[in-house]
């Protein structure tokens, strides 16, 4: 009867958790920028079988395209926005069935078992891409299911599980190359360390190996051939966008992966490395101790590095209750025991639950009058109409008014991003027209879209420059302004 | 099959290199490949090295023919000997056959055999030294040959083949301990460069054909390699020291000369990833699905990296329709001609006019005449064509992206003037102009 329980509880988190994902990405009718990327490849995959990789971005965009066929093949049967809000949400949430079945395997214990899962799917930074549909919804559960197939190894139903499960996460997101790096260094620690291993751990780490450089290769080579290895920097332009890999705060950091879990995460390393030779442990000891290296050569964003980080502390925090509770057991503190576990609830709450909701609350998303506007679009611009958009509106563009876009966050095979993003600065700002009208012929662009977001992140009203009605017409002035350029600088 | 491996293996370099010279045929027309060809076709005009001196007389009695049909014997002559060097280190035979398969279609061996280089004739020769050296008078004294004629191509090439040679006769614990005290001192090198260069400037990235170096090697054969270090390093290199001493040789090499010395390097790495390979297959796993699909990953990537350097070469300029256009100069009076620095010895060769910039002209020159293609003003443009002596102008497609961003950039701009500038020939990827001399 034990295992039904403890499925139960699993299943009860896992659907508490889900309940809190999916209240924050319905919180809003539309999704949050970056969702729209997705939205793009979900319209071009159900129309042509294929993702867009060069069409309408303003620059080539080549990626994993695992996650958007998945998400296309939900989408052939509901609305995209509706599966672009439900499902990366469903496999976010199975995060926490992995780690409480890590965690119950390593610790032995349920209860910690329960709260490893409790932390894994309240942490703030994961629980921030709620409604932006990142792959790592997808990514960051399989990365920890494949290290507990990896634990089970020696049974040939999780070695085949582990083999189909890293192929799929070969082509969905590139932590596949964590997963390489942390298990070929976990197979170095494990001879090191003298602790048990068997021959499939190096089989399957030689095969995944090969098989992610391989792909890698396959996605990235324009890029890399065009870059060189600044493509694994992914051409962030940095002093544009510091944050993306900026770690100094490491107050916010710790915050962002979910304080408690963290700080207990780090104390468990230090006592049962020192103390205890797990192979359990040093399997989810590895992914931390490469992520540091990764984030010390700034290959790893903070959103992907503090989400795995997160994930992994949340395992090691079942093996701080099993310690814990073992402790109480054996002191007159054993009759309290429930309120020291209803002081680490509290603390959860506090560290990683509240957190979870203010960061999720964070993220900016568009009006549905934008929406519309992008739509509109769509249905009475030309085909082959270029729209200037603020930076974040750049998925939207080919998302919802399926034309081309100047930029967005994308930046991997562009050369001149800094050169476009001071361009679109000065589209909004500048109340010239003759330095507008060069701009615009410039990026060949007819169009521009102005939000209320734009508006307010560039505290303008309107396009001063659009007043004169010779050279720009205002098309479409329901929520967002829509502008037509009618003047270009003649060759 | 065991008998007559290193036969079979010489087939099929010549099937393959065949193969690679008639698809560039089909594909880009029957122009000679690359912009280093054309610089050895000067050279060779007026000969000064081995190589050079044969280029010439070939030229001169095969024409064409010959600047294709050299590479492709000299390559599957190579194979041929490096198969017989094999032989003599007493490897397994499937394991010298995958090696001699791994030379041939490495992407840096790729390219010396469908390129005018020297390191064609030298890359044979130094094996020929190698197949030859034994202690029959004969043979070592055909050896001696070889090593004579390598030092009339290059006295790297006479130094570096000689030291193999030298260190073929000292003792295995000799090799070992040069082995391990040089790969020290690479790593050392190595360290001491990555301190001062950015990382994308590194000499070993930058030898990854799949990051697009001519003088490559595909990221498999890398990978490979490495794991052919790690089988061997097990052995403390007792069964390898001569393999052990020619890596590290090379890799010295490379790391001190750059990535032109990679066809050396290929030749110690082509051999261990052919032990990683043999390894794989002999060795039993207790997943065999995995091992399997592993082998399948290998040869993919490895063929992948082949197929992809083999399209390159096949499209490899110059084209046929910048050949023409050169050709329309060389019929213009006499004058001097600024381009990309890259398409030099293409004007010196077809059209017959000196290049202002040149791959050998010094970086500060090359800076402050790369200024002249962005110059957006008639007047400095009339006195900067006037004191750098520059009578015409050739473009080409490639320049859009090396040197301009677009149509209307620099001094592209200034052409439209038809009182400066004067357009003599124009084709779809082409534009020759003449500056026009106003007071």
């Amino acid at each position: 009867m034990k295992l039904p329980k403890k499925s139960a509880t699993a299943g009860i988190l896992f659907s508490l958790v889900l309940a809190f994902r999916l209240l924050i990405a319905f919180r809003t009718p539309t999704l949050d920028y970056e969702a729209y990327f997705h939205l793009a490849q979900i319209h071009s995959i159900l129309d042509t079988g294929t993702p867009i990789f060069t069409d309408l971005w303003y620059a080539p965009h080549y990626f994993f395209p695992g996650f958007d066929y998945v998400l296309s093949f939900f989408a052939l049967f509901m609305d995209p926005v509706i599966v672009l809000k439900i499902v990366p949400n469903v496999m976010a949430a199975t995060l926490v069935l992995v780690v409480f079945a890590l965690s119950l395997r390593i610790s032995k214990n349920a209860l910690g078992a329960t709260f490893s899962g409790l932390l894994a799917g309240f942490v703030p930074i994961f629980v921030a891409s709620a409604n932006s549909a990142s792959p790592l919804t997808m990514a960051i559960p399989l990365l920890f299911f494949l290290i507990y197939c990896f634990l089970r190894i020696n049974e040939k139903t999780f070695a085949y599980t582990f083999l189909v499960s890293a192929v799929v996460l070969a082509v969905t997101h590139p932590i596949a190359l964590l997963l390489v790096a942390s298990l070929s260094l976990y197979l170095g620690l494990s001879k090191l360390e003298r602790l048990q291993r068997y021959p499939q751990e190096f089989e399957v780490t030689f095969f995944i190996g090969l098989l992610t450089t391989w792909i890698t290769f396959l996605v990235f080579k324009k890029p890399l051939l065009s870059q060189g290895i600044a493509a694994v920097w992914q051409n962030v332009p940095t002093e544009l966008f510091p944050s993306r890999f900026d770690y100094s705060n490491i107050l916010e950091a710790l915050t962002a992966a979910g304080l408690l879990g963290a700080l207990v995460g780090l104390w468990v390393i230090y006592r049962l490395v020192l103390r205890q030779r797990k192979r359990e442990i040093y399997l989810v000891i590895s992914p931390v101790l490469t992520l540091l290296a990764f984030i010390s050569l700034g290959v790893t964003d903070k959103t992907t590095a503090l989400s795995i980080l997160g994930g992994a502390f949340a395992i090691l925090f079942g093996s701080y209750v099993a310690i814990i509770s073992r402790y109480v057991r054996k002191t007159n503190f054993v009759r309290y025991r429930s309120l020291v576990y209803l002081a680490i609830l509290t603390l959860i709450l506090l560290a990683h639950v509240m957190p979870s909701w203010y960061m999720a609350h964070s993220s900016e998303y568009p009006s549905p009058e934008d929406v519309e506007g992008m739509r509109w679009i769509g249905r009475s611009l030309p085909q082959d109409a270029i729209i200037v958009a603020s930076l974040n509106e750049g998925y939207m563009v080919v998302a919802e008014a399926r034309r081309q876009n100047i930029l967005d966050p994308f930046f991997l095979f562009a050369s001149d991003v800094e050169e476009r993003f001071n361009d679109i600065e000065t589209m909004y700002t500048t109340p010239f027209e003759t330095e507008v009208i060069p701009l615009l012929t410039k990026y060949d662009a007819d169009y521009v879209f102005v939000s209320q977001n734009t508006a307010d992140d560039f505290e303008i009203e309107r396009l001063q420059y659009a007043s004169n009605k010779k050279c720009f017409s205002l098309l479409y002035n329901q929520g967002p302004l829509i502008y037509e350029s009618l003047c270009e600088v003649s060759s | 099959m065991k008998a007559q491996w290193k036969e079979g293996v010489t087939i099929a370099a010549a099937i393959l290199l065949t193969a690679q010279l008639i698809i560039r045929l089909f594909t880009s027309g029957p122009i000679v490949a690359g912009e280093e060809s054309y610089q050895h076709l000067l050279l060779s005009q007026s000969p000064e090295t081995l190589y050079h001196g044969i280029l010439g007389i070939g030229i001169m009695l095969g024409g064409n023919f010959f600047a294709h049909i050299f590479p492709l014997i000299l390559g599957v002559v190579s194979v041929y000997l490096f198969s017989i060097v094999l032989e003599r280190l007493g490897l397994p035979w499937k394991l010298n056959a995958i090696a001699a398969i791994l030379f041939i279609t490495t992407p840096a061996t790729m390219y010396v055999f469908s390129t005018l280089n020297p390191t064609s004739l030298s890359l044979p020769l130094a094996l020929l030294s190698f197949a030859l050296f034994r202690r029959k008078p004969l043979p070592a004294i055909g050896s001696l040959i070889s090593l004579f004629l390598l030092a009339l191509i290059g006295l790297p090439e006479f130094l570096f083949t000689a030291g193999l040679l030298v260190a073929s006769l000292l003792r295995r614990n000799v090799h070992r301990l040069l082995a391990l005290s040089s790969l020290s001192l690479v790593f050392l090198v190595l360290f001491l460069i990555s301190l001062t260069n950015p990382i994308a400037n590194h000499p070993f990235l930058n030898g990854i054909s799949d990051l697009g170096e001519l003088y490559g090697v595909g990221v498999f054969s890398v990978i490979i390699a490495l794991l052919g270090i790690a089988y061997v390093w097990r052995f403390r290199f007792n069964s390898f020291s001569m393999l052990s001493f020619a890596l590290v040789s090379s890799l010295i090499w490379v790391v001190l000369e750059g990535t032109t010395r990679i066809p050396y390097l290929v030749l110690p790495l082509v051999v261990l990833g052919a032990l990683t390979i043999e390894v794989l297959l002999q060795t039993p796993w207790t997943l065999d699905v995995v091992k399997t699909l592993s082998l399948l990953v290998i040869l993919s990537g490895l063929l992948f990296s082949t197929v992809s350097f083999s399209k390159e070469l096949a499209n490899l300029e110059p084209t046929i329709e910048q050949q023409e256009s050169l050709e329309f100069l060389s019929s213009q009076p006499h004058g001097r001609v600024l381009s990309h620095e890259s398409n030099s010895y293409w004007i010196e060769y077809f059209a017959s006019q000196p290049a202002v910039i040149t791959r050998e002209t010094p970086p500060d020159d090359l800076e402050e005449i790369h200024k002249v293609f962005q110059i957006r003003n008639l007047q400095d443009a009339n006195s900067s064509f006037k004191d750098l002596r520059i009578d015409y102008l050739w473009v080409d497609d490639a320049m859009f992206g090396e040197v301009w961003s677009d149509e209307e950039d620099g001094i592209l701009f200034l052409l439209r003037n038809n009182q400066t500038f004067d357009q003599l020939h124009s084709s779809e990827k082409t534009q020759t102009w003449k500056f026009l001399f106003t007071e």
